[in-house]
């Protein structure tokens, strides 16, 4: 009997913190100056225009000591053939498509490496394909990503 | 005695929904026809924002003041679409400034290369709108073919020129595909033709479809096929997109109004109202 008493209790508690708590909703939306709908009185907007993924990154100077921090790793976004030319020592290789998405091996790679920041160096052009890598990558969930300034070009000086 | 109460509550009905209140200035179609809660939002708006050219006043003001400034009856119709589709005060407040942070002169412009873009409308328009868009983003698909239709055969005829950039958005699946396949029609001078045919069959996308799509929309099969397979196609599409990058481009559709990046609300009925408005500023 007393375990029924206990059940019923807990129903009634609960379905008067409902209506309590739905009656406290509706009050309050019913006295917003821009209060929702409850019925919705015309179509939602479906269409919205696509972002391209991108995250906030920070640049930083070619000689900045972050650059050859013992946590850090460099990439070289440019293509292979530039990489074969010349590369920081260290860098690591990931290629910059400005049409197909930066492979989700070397998201994970650089993800799953322990570094503390990643330092991405491009071409140095006007888009600068290090920034826009490193632009991707942060939209990608990656933190503290940078890139260099002026790219390759800059890093050589 | 009778008779006047009971005429107070007719009274009472009539000032309720706002139609003896006349929306003082705004003799506008869109706002003649509003009624109720849109026309309060309304009326407060018209009465209190001020156009971003010709006349200092209030919009209702302007329009009584200025018969010559076209933008006061533009905006106070901009105010009223919008009150009558339900939007709130704020929301509405928010679109007006960005019409104005984007419609205003000189305002900062961008380079493009209008040359290596397909154009469609009037090339000698004193408006050139340059659209960049991917080939998989779904609200492209809506906003290019309405911007098409107005452009070639609607209210914007011989008012603009049409410029269409591609900027392949990352994330949408098969949009290298895509985007590529109508850069090989833009090399073969088809391009209008076929991307209105991939954007109808938007739904229904694949990659294999694509060859079909291009003979349909009158290409021959072996030279589509070498045109997606140039690398100078290839090149083309990278520096299309490079070029949006340059010019801030970060989601499609970005449009450029003569060179002014366009960040007002993209409904083609805004888009005529706007490329309207940047022609008669540009004949004046």
């Amino acid at each position: 009997m007393a375990g029924k008493d206990i059940i019923l209790t807990t129903l009634r508690d609960a379905v008067l913190v409902v209506v309590v708590s739905a009656a406290l909703a509706l009050t309050v939306n019913g006295v917003r100056e821009e209060g929702i709908e409850l019925v919705a009185s015309r179509a939602y907007e479906v269409f919205v225009p696509c972002p391209e993924p991108l995250g906030e990154v920070t640049p930083v100077a070619p000689d900045d000591p972050l650059i050859g921090a013992a946590r850090t790793v460099l990439v070289d976004a440019r293509g292979e053939e530039e990489y074969g030319q010349w590369h920081h020592t260290g860098s690591l290789h990931i290629g910059f498509d400005y049409l197909e998405p930066v492979p989700m091996e070397s998201v994970k790679k650089l993800a799953g490496s322990g570094a503390a920041a990643v330092v991405v160096y491009g071409d140095g052009d006007d888009p600068d394909s290090g920034r826009e890598m490193a632009r991707e990558l942060a939209g990608r969930g990656l933190r503290n990503v940078y890139y260099v300034e002026g790219g390759a070009g800059a890093l050589k000086k | 005695m009778t008779r006047t109460f009971s005429i107070l509550p007719i009274l009472a009905f009539f000032l309720g929904t706002g139609l003896v209140l006349p929306l003082a200035g705004a003799q506008t179609p869109a706002c003649d026809a509003l009624t109720g809660e849109a026309r309060s939002v309304a009326r407060y708006l018209v009465s209190t924002e001020h156009p971003y050219d010709c006349c200092d006043e209030t919009i209702e003001k302007c329009i009584k003041a200025r018969p010559d400034c076209q933008l006061a009856v533009r905006l106070a119709d901009f105010v009223c679409r919008r009150a009558a589709a339900g939007q709130d005060r704020t929301t509405i407040q928010r679109a007006l400034q960005r019409r104005a942070t984007s419609m205003m002169r000189p305002g900062r412009t961008v380079k493009t290369d209008l040359a290596k873009s397909p154009m469609v409308g009037c090339s000698k328009a004193g408006v050139k709108v340059v659209a960049y868009v991917c080939l998989r983003c779904p609200f492209c698909s809506k906003m290019v073919p309405e911007l098409y239709r107005e452009v070639t055969a609607g209210r914007l005829a011989g008012k603009v020129a049409l410029h269409l950039r591609l900027f392949p958005i990352k994330s949408h699946t098969n949009s290298m595909e895509a985007n590529l396949a109508v850069a090989a029609a833009a090399s073969l001078g088809r391009m209008w033709e076929y991307l209105l045919l991939v954007y109808r069959h938007f739904d229904a996308f694949e990659v294999g479809r694509l060859a079909g799509w291009a003979t349909e929309a009158g290409m021959g099969a072996a030279a589509f096929e070498g045109a997606l397979t140039s690398a100078a196609v290839k090149k083309s599409l990278v520096a299309s997109k490079k070029e949006g990058l340059r010019n801030g481009v970060v989601a499609t559709p970005t449009l450029f109004i003569n060179g002014r990046k366009y960040v007002g609300d993209l409904d083609v009925e805004t888009l005529v109202d706007v490329i309207e408005e940047e022609s008669e500023a540009v004949g004046r």
